[in-house]
């Protein structure tokens, strides 16, 4: 029992310690450095693209090669930090995870102070707090009936937009007025966006999806995947260029399918996607595409489209289109590739007007490989291949991020909540009115800003007013 | 209209080169004054913005303005020329931020007519019109990923603007940083300088943020992604990131003088980075 009680208070220390750790506003300035710090590598170094860094083998190759060229013997030990890729680095995720548990406990914990001011406070003090600190001022030998202070006090105060709390004793008036106490909560619009983006970011991650390079040739359909259950097909493409060879526009007349039954039209086109039931595709990049038909041994088709040659790879200078027929439900044969003439160079191996077939079996080893010519149908291995037509494809992004919303939402707040915090600070004024005798007196003002603030023009613009109103002797700062 | 646009790209240059040289002069020329002035009146902490307006002071203020109009018509016939914002390449950009400085500068000296902050970012500008003038390009075709007109121009009027009054922040906080090793009559005093760099964060650090969050509407809408961690994107959050340390070291922990002033200059130097990190690295925002 009393071992148990004795955990549970260790226990509490710990929370207590923890509690008190993360409510530092220092600790946030540490954090923050940190993530500079980490953010300045991440710009000044070379990243690894995403598409490598998912794959050991790639990455690894990528650090000798890619990453060794730029910083040498370095690239090793820059590797073993994680510091070629900076953002998904351990580092970066413990900073900011570190970092938005010390925002949300810093917040919670001024939520006590928040609430205070909401209600707000004491409205009597003492009468030192009236004359003590530098926003102080007093208004002597004041000509007028206390009811008469009062109202003009109250009349100042409301005018310049203050909550306004009086109580009374048989001797004195004392007020409270504060204004803006409602903005104090921007704080919260602020730092929880912060929060939100990042939840959102990784929610974004985790449940939608992300196709980088989704292409279709003219005329063709292909499935979008990812239980979509959509299907695109491109109709047309276009692309206009600049008379210097810069392109100009491109543009994609595309039909989209669900479940195949056609359910929206649309030309899309960069800056203006095609968005359906929450799935965005981005025309992105374009190129050229072979239209080709097979037929088997007994004469029969058993494909006919045209192909997106979307791969381009480089050997000896020379730069060819590579696309990929999927043949995998004939009995021998995985994939057909087809590699196109160099698009740099004039082609000695493959002519203009040709394209090579190569043939892989099912453990993607090559069959055979031979040359097609435009509109010359060629038996190569068991198939008849006929080249009919060049056309085009284009490549799109296609991606589902259900976060989007909650982002654009927390931007607004995000901004929402900084304008409330910087430009309508919280400001307090705490005034005693002492009579005299009937018909004089004195009043103690105090006013009281957020740190950064200055106090003393609002309380200038407010004693400044109430001598306006109250038409007194003599002042005293 | 091109025409135009470089004989008013050379008047900009010729306006804030005279503007400094008549910036320097009634500087001087209230110093001496104020060290008569001091002298007689015994009052030490007399600041130059309380002296009598001299006709240099009032020629000076003539010629930023006359600055000031003539980069504004640059940036037109620019704008008319080209049929976009100017944003497509660095001189435009420089040009931009040029008027953003100087903008920032008649506001900030009508309202705390402190002589020697504006003096600093005049220098800032005659620096940035240089780069300019020595980056002149033909104007290129826009390709399509910069087309969306609307929100890029919000983006980048939001980050010239921001820019501007960073710089004038920067200037605040160095002349803070002068004032602190050896105290000088003839510049502002410490509390003013400290309020000028503050009031000019207020009013920066939501521009940027705002510059920040249209930047990563528009790359959703664009690229449909927020964010891709582009070193452009890294190094304006790190300046971002920056800003929001000082903001919250001076409201939550009050800090004044010369920390704060430190971490303005780090904020200047960050902005730089962004500014001329097309250089460096390479990326979504590598116009050159």
């Amino acid at each position: 029992m009393k071992n148990q009680l004795k955990k549970s208070g260790k226990f509490k220390t710990v929370l207590q310690w923890l509690w008190r750790f993360f409510s530092s506003v220092r600790l946030a300035v540490i954090l923050i450095i940190i993530i500079i710090g980490l953010s300045l590598v991440g710009a000044l170094l070379i990243q690894v693209p995403q598409e490598i860094a998912k794959d050991p083998q790639a990455y690894s190759q990528w650090v000798s090669t890619a990453a060794a060229d730029k910083v040498g013997f370095w690239s090793k030990l820059l590797s073993a930090l994680h510091l070629f890729d900076v953002f998904h680095s351990p580092w970066f995720i413990i900073a900011n995870s570190l970092l938005m548990i010390n925002i949300l406990i810093c917040s919670l914990n001024r939520w006590s102070s928040i609430k205070l001011s909401i209600r707000g406070g004491s409205i009597r003090q003492e009468e030192s707090f009236y004359i003590s600190g530098n926003s102080c001022a007093e208004l002597k030998d004041i000509q007028a009936l206390t009811s008469e202070v009062e109202e003009k006090s109250e009349r100042v105060l409301k005018a310049r937009g203050y909550r306004i709390r009086t109580e009374r004793d048989k001797d004195n008036i004392y007020m409270a007025a504060d204004r803006n106490r409602y903005y104090r909560l921007g704080t919260y619009f602020s730092h929880f966006s912060l929060i939100l983006f990042v939840l959102a970011f990784v929610a974004g991650n985790y449940f939608g999806f992300r196709e980088l390079s989704f292409s279709v040739a003219e005329g063709s359909i292909r499935e979008v995947g990812h239980e979509t259950g959509l299907s695109m097909q491109l109709v047309s493409f276009v692309d206009e260029y600049y008379s210097n060879g810069a392109p100009k526009d491109y543009r994609s007349e595309v039909i989209l399918y669900e479940d195949s039954k056609p359910v929206k039209k649309a030309i899309i086109q960069v800056n203006h996607p095609m968005i359906y039931k929450g799935v965005r595709f981005y025309q992105s990049y374009f190129g050229p595409a072979v239209k080709i038909a097979i037929r088997d041994k007994t004469g029969q088709e058993i494909y006919s489209d045209n192909v997106a040659m979307d791969n381009s790879f480089v050997i000896e200078d020379y730069r060819r289109q590579e696309g990929i027929i999927d043949l995998g439900f004939l009995q021998d044969i995985s994939k057909v590739h087809l590699i196109s003439s160099a698009v740099n160079l004039q082609d000695p191996i493959i002519p203009p007007g040709f394209v090579a077939v190569d043939i892989r079996n099912k453990s993607n080893e090559q069959i055979t490989i031979k040359l097609l010519q435009l509109g010359v149908p060629r038996i190569i291995g068991d198939l008849e291949f006929t080249f009919l037509e060049d056309s085009k494809y284009s490549g799109f992004q296609v991606s589902h991020d259900p976060s989007s919303t909650i982002i654009w939402i927390a931007s607004a707040l995000f901004i929402i909540g900084i304008c409330s915090v910087l430009y309508f600070p919280y400001r307090q004024v705490w005034i005693l009115y002492q009579p005299k005798r009937q018909g004089s007196g004195r009043l103690l003002l105090r006013a009281r800003s957020p740190r950064g603030f200055r106090s003393n023009s609002e309380l200038d613009v407010l004693v400044n007013q109430l001598k306006k109103e109250l038409s007194t002797n003599q002042i005293k700062e | 209209m091109a025409n135009l646009e470089s004989i008013f790209l050379m008047a900009s240059l010729a306006g804030v080169v005279v503007s400094i040289l008549f910036a320097v002069f009634s500087s001087v020329s209230s110093r001496r004054s104020s060290a008569r002035f001091s002298t007689a009146e015994k009052s030490g902490s007399q600041t130059a913005s309380e002296l009598p307006k001299s006709g240099l002071l009032i020629t000076t203020k003539v010629l930023i303005a006359l600055s000031l109009l003539f980069v504004t018509l640059t940036l037109v016939f620019r704008v008319i020329q080209t049929g976009h914002g100017p944003f497509s390449n660095m001189y435009e950009f420089a040009l931009s931020y040029v008027w953003g400085i100087i903008v920032m500068v008649v506001i900030f000296e009508w309202r705390y007519k402190a002589a020697a902050v504006r003096n600093v970012g005049l220098i800032v500008t005659l620096l940035l019109l240089i780069f300019a003038t020595v980056k002149n390009a033909r104007p290129q075709p826009l390709v399509p990923a910069l087309q969306q007109s609307t929100l890029l121009s919000i983006h980048v009027a939001s980050a010239v603007l921001a820019y501007g009054i960073f710089t004038i922040s920067f200037g605040a906080a160095v002349l803070l940083l002068i004032q602190n090793r050896r105290s000088m009559v003839w510049l502002p005093d410490k509390e003013i300088l400290d309020v000028i760099s503050y009031r000019s964060v207020v009013i920066g650090f939501p521009l940027l943020t705002l510059t920040i969050v249209l930047g990563a509407v528009w790359a959703d809408i664009a690229w449909g992604r927020f964010w891709s961690w582009d070193p452009k994107e890294t190094s304006s959050l790190v300046t971002w990131l920056i800003y929001a340390v000082y903001i919250h070291a001076r409201l939550m922990r009050g800090w004044k003088g010369i920390k704060a002033a430190i971490v303005l200059v780090a904020g200047f130097v960050a902005i730089l980075l962004t500014f001329f990190g097309n250089y460096i690295f390479t990326g979504l925002h590598a116009y050159r």
